[in-house]
């Protein structure tokens, strides 16, 4: 049989592909490499921490099995991300692939952060030189974001910035005591700055059967509640409930077969990752929406006489360009006030500072371009923080343990990575998995740019903190590797020349128009803020787009 | 200087030279065998630093058994003999100092030994990151950290040790703190 459409993924923008095309009436098929996981299956969801025999401390065997992963889950979570011993890739240089192969992906586990771009950032690659313009402006997605943010539920305080438009936001999240005083301290010291509650989709007003978020703060468990969106929780039921999903998991796609006389894709090669079984799929319009190093994997597999360097990469550049956010540089301190006030409940997000910097094209003399945003929270030291206060044994120590403490902020800069050609990913000629697929090599490391604005960070998180009154503040860069903010974005860009990107606007394949790309890998540049709306929004975008082609017999 | 720098010039025969013995204790295998007999002396212990006040102490919480689970399962293995022979130097002190055993020794006398198990990191700045990065944690740190862990995360200690709110339906950003309130149990 011949699908309408073929989705490969489930994740965050896997499911919306297939729930809109399905909503449009197109028989699809969605691919899914790791097994089922239903809404509700969350086994871990509603276990106290006396339910886990390790107490969610991480085991040996957890860093034998996950040595990767373990640095992004927990005991709670773990289930949801991959064994990195039966999904390996090469480590050019340090750079940790979170994964989570089940239908639903990283959607289960993801931050749930919900910002959008505005043309600072659409316009910053012609601005300054770094990578190739994008093809689409603000206005191009903004009724996508409207569009998305309605289904998906984002919970906000609307600010009127002009670098991070507002969105149809559910009622805002609360600040509490300690970052309302830093809020206040901020506007005073510095207007162009402004701390406001972070915008999460996670539900203060039910939607649909998907309930109010009831504070547990577990959210990485996977939500009974369905509190927070995901996959499991919203596109796939909904793509379900349409009649039109085939939904097929353990499914790897190997590659994406071209037609050389139609010059179109025909379909998908996949191996059933538990028979180990070979079956080709055919359908009229393929979306790639695999995960960023996924996907751009399995173009680079698709090789055929007419494109022997992976499909569609006319231009050389697919498997280039990969970017991560840097969540690295920050600063924590305490406050010594407040002492008679406390919060209840466990807010499942914290607060943000919008990018203040570059804002004006460039009138600041930064030695760096681009920006960050600060995101953090405010709580009293609690019994973790509190065990190193004092060597100290006996009731004492026990009264100190069992009440609250000072206050405290941590806060860190999500700053922009600039695209860098030598940032990339391709596939080892050599070596394989177990499914007989060439492992993924990922070289990647942050540039000058970058560094430079980590130590601008940190000074500015000190200075904010130092004048709202803050004491023992501790200004840091950290170590870390690139993929730890799970942020892994380009390597299959979009563009406006096909010389030098490999989608157009509407996220086709230059020379392939029935193939979509609409994962992160499609992403031109980084900004700063948490991407997954905007890739929710470029692929209902493109799926609206794909099936207009179709109906007018484009495609 | 830089830290590689200076390992370069001390050479590894040098810092073996400073922590050999300690190091070769430290990598051998585990010794659970005497970790199985001592659960009794983990109870005594934990009791010391969470005593049962109006509220449940470690001993009520199980928190040896958490301990000695976590040893063997959490504990990568130059921390398991840390800790095994940090237990064993304890014991030979208790008998050495107080001539009884700790499970015999008065409240003052138990707290004091277990101050006396306090690390004596080298003075040198330097060799006290180094012998950190090689060692690891101290027996005095591992053990404070899997007791409060063992003690906050077990029902006793969560919810009235501590105060737990399984599903708080509502966040409410600034309340009064009222006289004798705990401490919220997760985050």
């Amino acid at each position: 049989m011949v699908y309408d459409a073929i989705v490969i993924g489930s994740g965050i923008s896997g499911g919306w592909a297939a729930k809109e095309l399905c909503e449009k009436g197109l028989k699809t098929l969605l691919l899914e490499r790791g097994r089922d996981v239903k809404h509700g299956d969350y086994p871990t969801a509603l276990l106290k921490p006396w339910e886990f025999a390790d107490r969610l401390l991480t085991t040996q065997k957890d860093l034998q099995d996950q040595p990767v992963q373990s640095q992004a889950c927990d005991p709670g979570s773990k289930h949801f991300f991959v064994n990195d011993n039966d999904h390996p890739y090469v480590q050019d240089s340090p750079f940790a692939w979170i994964r989570g192969y089940q239908v639903g992906g990283r959607s289960l586990v993801w931050g749930r952060q919900c910002y959008r771009w505005s043309d600072l950032d659409f316009e910053a690659n012609l601005r300054d030189g770094f990578g190739v313009d994008w093809p689409i402006r603000y206005k191009d997605i903004a009724p996508w974001y409207t569009y998305v943010e309605k289904f998906i539920g984002v919970s906000g305080q609307s600010d009127g910035l002009p670098q991070l438009p507002d969105g149809a936001f559910l009622s805002p999240m609360q600040l509490n005591c300690i970052e309302n005083h830093l809020k206040e301290s901020i506007r005073n010291k510095n207007e162009e700055r402004l701390l406001t509650i972070a915008r999460v989709a996670n539900l203060t007003s039910p939607i649909g059967s998907r309930g109010s978020c009831l504070n547990r703060n577990l959210c990485s468990r996977g939500c009974p509640f369905g509190a927070y969106f995901s996959s499991n929780s919203s596109t796939i039921p909904a793509a379900l409930a349409t009649g039109n999903l085939t939904l097929r998991p353990f499914s790897v796609v190997s590659e994406i077969i071209y037609d050389d006389t139609t010059r179109r894709a025909k379909g998908v090669r996949v191996i059933d990752m538990l028979t180990m079984q070979h079956y080709e799929f055919a359908a009229r319009i393929i979306f790639v929406n695999a995960s960023t190093i996924g996907s751009t994997s399995i173009l680079l597999n698709s090789k055929s006489a007419r494109f022997p360097d992976g499909l569609g990469n006319d231009s050389g550049a697919l498997g280039h360009n990969l970017m991560d956010h840097h969540s690295a540089a920050g600063a924590s301190g305490q406050h010594e006030g407040f002492q008679d006030s406390y919060y209840k409940g466990r807010r499942p997000c914290g607060f943000l500072i919008p990018r203040y910097r570059n804002i004006n094209n460039g009138d600041e003399k930064l030695d760096f371009v681009r920006g960050y945003n600060i995101q953090g929270d405010g709580e009293r030291a609690e019994w973790p923080d509190r065990m190193y206060e004092s060597d100290e044994t006996g009731a004492d120590f026990k009264a100190r343990l069992t009440t609250p403490g000072k206050w405290s902020v941590w806060m860190a800069g999500w700053g922009e990575c600039l695209p860098y050609h030598d940032n990339k990913v391709y596939l080892s000629k050599t070596k394989k998995d177990k499914w007989g697929q060439p492992l993924v090599h990922i070289d990647f490391s942050f540039g000058e740019n970058e560094k430079k604005m980590m130590e601008d960070i940190r000074n500015t998180c000190g200075e904010m903190l130092t004048e709202a009154g803050f004491k023992n503040i501790d200004t840091f860069i950290y170590h870390k590797s690139g993929g730890l903010t799970v942020h892994e974005m380009g390597t299959a860009r979009m563009g406006r020349d096909p010389k030098t990107s490999v989608l157009n606007a509407n996220n086709q394949i230059h020379n392939v128009k029935n193939v979509f790309v609409t994962d992160g890998s499609c992403m031109t540049s980084s900004a700063c803020q948490n991407p997954s709306l905007t890739y929710m929004a470029l692929t209902a975008r493109a799926a609206a787009y794909a099936v207009d082609q179709l109906k007018k017999g484009e495609l | 200087m830089k830290r590689r720098q200076i390992i370069k010039i001390f050479g590894a025969a040098g810092v073996a030279s400073v922590f050999g013995f300690e190091l070769y204790s430290r990598y051998q295998a585990p010794d659970y065998e005497y970790l199985k007999g001592r659960h009794y002396l983990i109870a005594e212990i934990s009791e010391t630093i969470i005593p049962a006040t109006d509220t449940p102490g470690a001993k009520e919480a199980g928190v040896a058994a958490f301990v000695v689970h976590a040893v063997k399962e959490i504990l990568e293995r130059s921390e398991k003999n840390t800790f095994i022979n940090g237990l064993k130097k304890l014991e030979a002190y208790c008998l050495n100092v107080y001539h009884k055993d700790f499970e015999k020794c008065t409240t003052k006398e138990r707290s004091e030994a277990l101050s006396n198990m306090r690390e004596q990191f080298p003075m040198n700045n330097f060799l006290r990151k180094v012998k950190r990065k090689l060692t690891g944690r101290s027996f005095t740190e591992i053990l404070r950290e899997l007791v409060v862990v063992g003690y906050c995360t077990s029902e006793p200690g969560a919810t009235r040790g501590l105060a737990f709110d399984y599903i708080p339906a509502t966040y409410i950003p600034c309340t009064k703190l009222t006289p004798g309130q705990k401490s919220w149990a997760t985050k």
